[in-house]
């Protein structure tokens, strides 16, 4: 392998957005976010253990990476046990089922108490009963059960055909013995909820004798993007939990945001925007340091460095997607570094996968927003521009709407042919 | 003037028995051979051996797929232009000591595994030294014997002088090229 | 306006400079080449990335496709046949993505441009995870043109001073010389079938 195919593998791999965030942070990448929450959220859960924090914010704008911050932290404090779980490794979101939270953390919590070394819980038959009924009902499990025979046929009205044929008497008993799959509430709506519960508070009751406070952080539920089921099946676990004691720290999509009532989903909310590179230069000195820590040889020009800050819009995915794009551009190319015109390129390249799949309605709004600057999202394609990251909201110097930067010059460019082109037909 | 000889026909076929016994010719495809050319020269060009750049290397090698009764039949892998008047203008190969090549490879994918079954390798060298081009050939399987004692042969810088050549397969010959040959600065009288 | 990849632009540049990290690509293809890009990328990935590839078709569902991404075992995905999905499915996938991120080196999504558009609208967190490489290929690249092919057998006619047809006739009575330009020379005519001739 050539020197230089070594030093762009390296760069390459020090700006690889899909790789887990845990990783980026062991490797030293991780750069402090400005009026980051995880301060506020430790000193809160410290306060409160029992409290449910929810953290709004767009999609690659470092929600995962915070939460594994928060765990750290949380997990720095005596007598505090925080648990960050992604869900969707657990479930399917889109069929969540009320209950699936509180067996998720049931789960967690037994694999906790299974580590301890105490023959007294471990000949609990309380403590055994809890676990069997958690597993059930998060797995699911066979029973069999007795069901009306539909072949019955009553030969008590004629006993002496059963006095004479007993065999067709156990053929034709009333009820038959059936398996029926109860396929749990992490697969399949079937609730035993109360019993999931009763459970739960048990196990609950037994991690505090042992291991102190438990703070559960669930990633992945912003991946729910129906407000409805968001509200409808999450709420009444983080009720649950806070109930039992356990502190929850969750996760959810922008259109969450718009949500009537959605203060009162949780006792505390945190908003995550994107960051206002544009004009902030907080933002701004904020992501150069994201970029010197990756690129500690300086291959990427700083010219380069400053468009893609721009070009980021603010988002840190798209920053680590449209650096990693230059990069190949540069390799492709045969330069030694990374230059301007490979940022170019990349953000033209971001700007043509963004482009995909927009409709002339979308296109149409966004063309409204660069040119009017204003921006309500009310309807369900504006929230889905929202969630998509087409338009990018910040909050400063004040809460306000922008097409994603990428975007700009090519719906510009559309504007201005469909204009000349209505000017030669008109 | 070369006369014909009994023994050393008879040698001939011995050395070329030998040659195809100590080589396996058979590959996945010929897709997959020039993915694996084309691993060996973008590996080259990133190495500086080779000067042509990634985009030249892609624009060179190329494929042509010739079927049989609507199935896999025969196909060629080809890297850079034909060209019998060896003229630098025509789209070749470029090595980092100034030499310069081009190649054809002729399989036959009727069979599984594939085939290999001929081939021609140039590499021409620079003006200042006195040989002006290495050919290493694989002619066609054929009936006539004469001609199949011959089949692995190469060319040291004329057309008609050919002289056995040790069995070597496309992808070893294109190493050969890349990194087996040492032009030295000096050359001796 | 957009710009075209060929496999060997992707293969090359894009796995060599990948091939240490974890990562996510989107190949926007013709629907009626996906079978051969599959097949294509089957053949030739593994020479480049020096990692065993898993073939998995998506055909059943973003369900059944989470399983066998679970189950499979090796480094590299090729993933394929997802053109009947609708925005549901793109909805579950976006759900599971973490899956896809759980040990696994990198992988393919071989998809048409109707299905780009789906994913980019109901899978936005796979997309923005991804990274956004998506690459539009262009299929046949490493063909011979036409152009290419008649200045060959120009050169070959020169050469030798005969015509194609010559070439032929000599193909079809077994006289045809064994230099292995003349292999190449039926082969430029769509007459490799005479090579079988010759044996």
């Amino acid at each position: 392998m050539s020197e230089r195919l070594q030093r762009f593998r390296k760069l390459m791999a020090a700006f690889e957005g899909t790789s887990n965030p845990q990783h980026a942070i062991e490797r030293g990448y991780y750069v402090d976010l400005p009026n980051n929450p995880v301060g506020e959220i430790t000193r809160r859960v410290e306060l409160r253990p029992s409290s449910v924090h929810l953290l709004l914010g767009g999609i690659g704008s470092g929600k995962t990476t915070q939460l594994l911050l928060a765990q750290e932290h949380l997990n720095q404090l005596e007598g505090f046990k925080a648990i960050y779980v992604d869900v969707s490794l657990y479930t399917d979101i889109s069929q969540l089922e009320p209950g699936a939270l509180v067996a998720i953390a049931g789960l967690e919590i037994i694999k906790l108490l299974d580590e301890i070394d105490n023959l007294e819980l471990d000949e609990n038959q309380e403590f055994i009963k809890a676990k069997e009924t958690i597993k059930k009902s998060a797995h699911g499990y066979s029973r069999r059960v007795k069901v009306d025979n539909p072949n019955y046929i009553n030969f008590s009205r004629i006993h002496s055909i059963s006095k004479t044929f007993p065999h067709l008497v156990d053929v034709n008993s009333p009820t038959i013995e059936k398996v029926v799959n109860s396929q749990g509430l992490l697969k399949k709506q079937e609730t035993e909820k109360s019993e999931l519960i009763k459970s739960f508070v048990l196990l609950t009751k037994i991690v505090f004798q042992n291991l102190g406070e438990i703070t559960f952080i669930f990633d992945g539920l912003d991946r729910l993007n129906d407000t409805n089921i968001f509200i409808s099946r999450i709420l009444n676990d983080l009720t649950s939990l806070s109930e039992s004691g356990i502190g929850v720290v969750i996760v959810g999509s922008i259109p969450i945001t718009y949500t009537k009532g959605i203060e009162n989903f949780s006792n505390y909310l945190y908003y995550f925007p994107y960051l206002n590179v544009g004009e902030d230069i907080e933002a701004q000195k904020f992501f150069m340091n994201i970029l010197k820590v990756r690129d500690s040889d300086n291959s990427i020009t700083s010219e380069a460095k400053e468009f893609l800050i721009i070009q980021s819009g603010g988002v840190l995915r798209d920053l680590m997607s449209l650096s990693q794009s230059a990069i190949e551009e540069a390799y492709v190319d045969g330069s030694d570094d990374v230059k301007l015109e490979h940022a170019e390129q990349a953000s033209a390249s971001l700007a043509r996968s963004k482009f995909m799949g927009l409709t002339d309605a979308n296109l149409e709004t966004l063309q409204k927003v660069i040119s009017q600057k204003t921006f309500t999202p009310r309807t369900p394609e504006e929230l889905e521009l929202l969630l998509t990251g087409h338009i990018l909201e910040y909050t400063h110097p004040r809460k306000h709407f922008a097409v994603h930067p990428v975007l700009v010059p090519l719906i510009q460019v559309i504007q201005e042919e469909n204009q000349n082109l209505s000017v030669t037909n008109g | 003037m070369s006369g014909k000889n009994e023994t050393w026909e008879k040698m001939c076929v011995e050395i070329q028995q030998r040659s195809l016994d100590n080589i396996s010719l058979e590959i996945k495809s010929a897709k997959v051979l020039r993915a694996e050319i084309l691993k060996v020269l973008t590996t080259a060009s990133d190495e500086k051996i080779l000067k042509c750049k990634i985009h030249e290397i892609q624009s060179l090698l190329k494929l042509r797929e010739s079927s049989v009764m609507n199935t896999k039949g025969y196909s060629e892998v080809m890297g850079g232009e034909k060209n019998f008047r060896r003229d630098k203008n025509i789209a070749h190969f470029k090595l980092h000591n100034n030499c310069w090549f081009d190649f054809a490879i002729t399989i036959n994918e009727t069979t599984k595994p594939a085939q290999i079954i001929g081939f021609d390798f140039e590499l021409r060298f620079p003006e200042n030294l006195p040989t002006s081009f290495l050919r290493i050939d694989l002619n066609l399987p054929n009936h006539n014997n004469e001609l199949q004692n011959m089949r692995f042969h190469l060319h040291p810088g004329n057309d008609d002088i050919m002289i056995h050549s040790p069995p070597m397969s496309p992808i070893q010959i294109l190493h050969l090229f890349l990194y087996g040959i040492n032009i030295p600065d000096k050359i001796r009288a | 306006m957009d710009k075209l990849f060929s496999l060997d632009d992707f293969l090359h540049h894009r796995m060599l400079l990948q091939s240490s990290s974890n990562g996510w690509t989107v190949l926007i293809v013709d629907l009626n080449d996906i079978p051969s890009i599959v097949d294509d990328l089957k053949d030739t990935l593994e020479i480049f990335i020096e990692s065993e590839i898993a073939i998995i078709s998506g055909k059943k569902g973003a369900k059944d496709l989470d399983e066998q991404i679970r189950e499979a075992s090796q480094d590299y995905l090729v993933i394929f046949n997802l053109e009947l999905w609708n925005e549901q499915e793109w909805n579950i996938f976006d759900g599971f993505r973490s899956s896809l991120d759980q040990d696994k080196k990198g992988g393919f999504l071989i998809l048409c441009e109707q299905s780009v558009y789906l994913m980019n609208r109901n899978a936005p967190h796979f997309v923005s995870w991804a990274s956004r490489k998506f690459y539009r290929l262009k299929k046949d690249a490493e063909m011979l043109t036409q152009t290419e092919r008649d200045r060959r057998l120009n050169a070959l006619q020169e050469n030798f001073e005969m015509s194609d047809q010559d070439v032929i006739d000599l193909a079809e009575n077994r006289q045809l010389p064994a230099d292995p330009e003349f292999g190449e020379w039926l082969i430029l005519l769509d007459r490799g079938d005479l090579l079988e001739r010759q044996k």
